[in-house]
């Protein structure tokens, strides 16, 4: 009879923690699926560095098109750059 | 003891004050006279249930309490949806009783012997072949079946009988694989290897038991694999729709309620916490079936109590394994939160057993409390 409790204990004590298991993993395959990860501390999500565009892989000009012979160059006229005039309130040069 | 039986009684009220909020939530938000009715009868028959019938039947008040409350909680899902529905489930609930009580009364009557222990086999097996004689049968009786030959293979076992244990446990087997239904196959021929390893005390009968189970169970799925219905929405994709608590308006679903499906219509109604404090209720009962099993005197209370024990977790594990996909295998209901009707009598009938077998460690206790007094 001692030899029964004993193996009684051992076979709940199995059941029980198989079946929390399974709840745990229904859990993480429901919200797995859910695609929700909006409850995840921030610093667990992995952060992917932002991805620059590739010059190289623009894509194909149109036949006739001009194009630069350097990636990311431009063709375009320089943009004149012009100071804000200055405020008069904050004028100092008459001091 | 005065502490204990205050705790009890707060434990009690809250469960009670729970249903009454549970079912005037939706009755608020619906505005439906029906609900506000069940707000208050409801509670009310579940108070006269935990009060009256412990008058008459040596009642284990933790079991009940974890099975009322899981019917509360199906009743909760049907009244959502139809308010009609839930008088019949109420009804369904109300009739399961009855074999609760007739649980307890048999394990109070019967004396483990070789006659008394063979007729439950026969009926059980009788109730099994059932679905495989009549096709248009509208009731599946294989859950009450199972109870019944679990029953006789206990008391085969306490008898140190164990070559009719193997032949009853295998007929049943036999006849769940012939109705197709592997779920609940597998889910009982693991019990019977657990219930043999932990009741024979040779391990030549478990590992003739495990042989025949296992080769069983490979040649019948082998020879008609398991097919996933790919028309259904999965299991696992209704769980991940669940929201966390319960949403403000109801989730648009069929008002037919499948017996498997009141567990996804209730987690859909009132949320994945709630749902999770239902499966830990049938945890709870389990453990409490475990601690009976430890304290029983005999080795027939304590097998059949394991018996009960594995057949309702093994259960509750393969539903859950196989809405999370990790198992082709779906064993039909959840325990008790089904409105299967053969279903909840099993369901019932086995918490009337655990609640009988109760009532026998207790009167062992005084017997000891007396002997002790007379020792002295």
């Amino acid at each position: 009879m001692k030899t029964m409790h004993y193996r009684i204990r051992v076979v709940v004590l199995a059941l029980v923690v198989s079946l929390f298991a399974v709840i745990l993993w229904t859990i993480k395959s429901a919200w797995l699926s859910s695609g929700d990860y909006s409850v995840m501390p921030a610093e667990t999500l992995s952060v992917s560095p932002p991805v620059e565009p590739d010059p190289w892989s623009s894509p194909a000009p149109d036949p006739g098109e001009t194009v630069s012979s350097f990636p990311g160059e431009t063709t375009a006229p320089a943009m004149e750059m012009s100071l804000p005039s200055p405020d008069p309130l904050f004028d100092t040069t008459g001091l | 003891m005065k502490k204990r039986s205050s705790s009890r009684f707060r434990a009690g009220a809250m469960l009670l004050v729970f249903f009454a909020a549970a079912f005037l939530l939706p009755a608020s938000r619906d505005g439906n006279a029906k609900l506000y009715l069940l707000s208050a009868v409801v509670p009310g028959v579940m108070l006269l249930l935990l009060l009256l019938p412990s008058r008459f039947f040596p009642l284990d008040r933790p079991s009940l309490c974890s099975a009322l409350s899981l019917c509360g909680f199906s009743l909760l899902t049907t009244a959502a949806y139809s308010p009609d529905e839930t008088l019949s489930q109420g009804f369904r609930c109300i009739a399961a009783l009855f074999f609760l009580a007739a649980g307890v009364v048999l394990i109070r009557a019967f004396r483990p012997s070789v006659p008394s222990a063979a007729l439950p086999a026969f009926c059980g097996l009788g109730l099994l072949s059932c679905s495989i004689l009549f096709h248009d049968l509208p009731f599946s009786f294989t859950e009450g079946g199972m109870a019944l030959v679990l029953f006789s293979a206990a008391a085969f076992l306490s008898l140190r009988l164990r070559l009719p244990a193997l032949l009853a446990v295998l007929g049943a087997l036999l006849l769940l694989l012939l109705q197709r239904d592997y779920g609940s196959a597998a889910v009982w021929g693991i019990s019977c290897v657990l219930l043999f390893w932990v009741a024979s005390d040779s391990p030549l009968w478990s590992g003739i038991l495990f042989c025949s189970v296992g080769s069983l169970l490979g040649i019948f799925i082998g020879i008609s694999p398991f097919s996933a219905d790919p028309a259904g929405l999965s299991p696992l994709s209704r769980i991940a729709a669940m929201p966390l608590i319960p949403p403000e308006s109801l989730p648009e679903s069929s008002p037919l309620l499948p017996a498997e499906d009141l567990f996804f219509m209730f987690g859909e109604q009132y949320g994945l916490i709630i749902l999770f404090c239902a499966v830990l209720l049938v945890i709870l009962f389990l453990i409490r079936g475990a601690s009976l099993a430890q304290h029983a005197r005999k080795a027939f209370h304590a097998a059949l109590a394991l018996g009960v024990v594995l057949l309702i977790g093994l259960r509750m594990l393969l539903f859950l394994s196989s809405s999370a996909g990790l198992s082709p295998f779906s064993p039909g209901s959840f325990p008790f939160l089904t409105s299967s009707l053969p279903d909840l009598f099993s369901h019932f009938f086995l918490a009337g057993l655990l609640s009988g077998i109760s009532a026998r460690n207790e009167n062992d206790l005084e017997e000891d409390a007396r002997l002790a007094m007379l020792a002295r």
